[in-house]
């Protein structure tokens, strides 16, 4: 079985003209830096251009990667949230984000509305991260959906672990009070699932 | 930090499962053709520029003007016939040897003879006009 290329390896190949070696670079990250893009600003078009000058700053400038000081994966995303808050600097808006901040009106939806509850969930738990203060939302995305660890997630805000651990913790409390509706009825959904495979079964 | 008593009822694994609800897109191959020549452009030296939003360097792109033999005035690219007079409107081959001659387009914009350099351009429409003269 063929040895995997290091990323450094890449990188310095890319940044001599080898485009292989840059798109396989690109193969690797492009998902997670999208994603990442995506749940920050909740644009997939400046998802997009976030991620595409990301990777071109990585050739333009390769020399500010220092594998010594964090993994590529982590300086991208980094790179990315530089990106981000430029656009919301270059936007003049402090978060460029929607505020949605109200506490979600109750609506129990159930049986045969399941995939319309489904895409109701989905809404509200965006609203509800984009609800978070930035500094809370990136921690949480970067934890939760993204599955760095808490000393990753520092490098990348460019703070230590202990902030971000507080900063998790009020970005939990916060979406705790704001989807408790929401959690009951996907408990409820939940069952109902259980109880439908049970009598397929 | 303690937790709240409404706050017990819902565990982080609770949580954790309707925070996957939210799922996200993946990345279009739109993007990855962009990126792909965005690359091929830096390393082409040909201009050394990129499709890039958010960096610096952005595109310049050549102002293409047509101009009116008969009201002697220029009009963007779009336009076919003269919005003033009607008359079929003749291309001015933009110098792209002069760098002096090109600018952020804006497309709402359209660009007046004053804004040229009009030696240059003189010369380009006398000869589209001989040419089309011969053609008849």
């Amino acid at each position: 079985m063929p040895e995997r290329i290091t990323d450094e390896l890449l990188l310095q190949t890319a940044a001599d003209g080898d485009q292989a070696a840059f798109l396989e670079l690109y193969d690797r990250y492009r998902e997670p830096i999208f994603r990442f893009a995506y749940r920050l600003l909740g644009s997939v078009e400046i998802a997009e251009d976030v991620t595409h000058d990301c990777f071109l700053s990585l050739i333009r400038k390769p020399e500010n990667y220092r594998p010594e000081r964090a993994s590529l994966k982590t300086y991208l995303y980094a790179a990315a949230r530089n990106l981000a808050l430029k656009h919301f600097r270059d936007q003049g808006r402090e978060t460029g984000l929607e505020e949605v901040t109200e506490e979600p009106r109750d609506s129990p939806r159930r049986g045969p509305l399941r995939r319309l509850l489904d895409e109701e969930l989905a809404t509200h738990v965006k609203e509800a991260i984009f609800g978070l203060p930035p500094l809370q939302r990136e921690a949480l995305i970067l934890f939760e959906y993204e599955g760095l660890s808490l000393s990753e997630v520092a490098q990348v805000a460019g703070t230590d672990a202990g902030a971000i651990k507080a900063r998790l913790y009020r970005a939990r409390q916060g979406l705790r009070r704001v989807l408790r509706p929401y959690l009951e009825s996907n408990q409820e959904l939940n069952s109902g699932r259980e109880i439908v495979t049970l009598r397929e079964a | 930090m303690g937790t709240e008593p409404e706050e017990e009822f819902v565990s982080d694994n609770e949580l954790k499962s309707l925070l996957e609800r939210w799922v996200a897109p993946g990345p279009s191959r739109v993007l990855d053709k962009r990126i792909e020549t965005s690359f091929a452009r830096e390393f082409s030296g040909a201009d050394g520029l990129s499709q890039s939003v958010l960096l610096p360097h952005r595109r310049e792109e050549v102002v293409s003007m047509k101009f009116c033999s008969v009201c002697k005035e220029e009009f963007a690219d779009k336009f076919s016939f003269c919005p003033v007079d009607g008359t079929p409107l003749a291309l001015i081959s933009p110098p792209v040897e002069d760098p002096s001659l090109t600018v952020d387009r804006d497309p709402s914009v359209t660009v007046s003879r004053d804004n040229q350099a009009p030696a240059i351009q003189n010369a380009a429409f006398n000869e589209e006009r001989v040419e089309r003269e011969r053609s008849g």
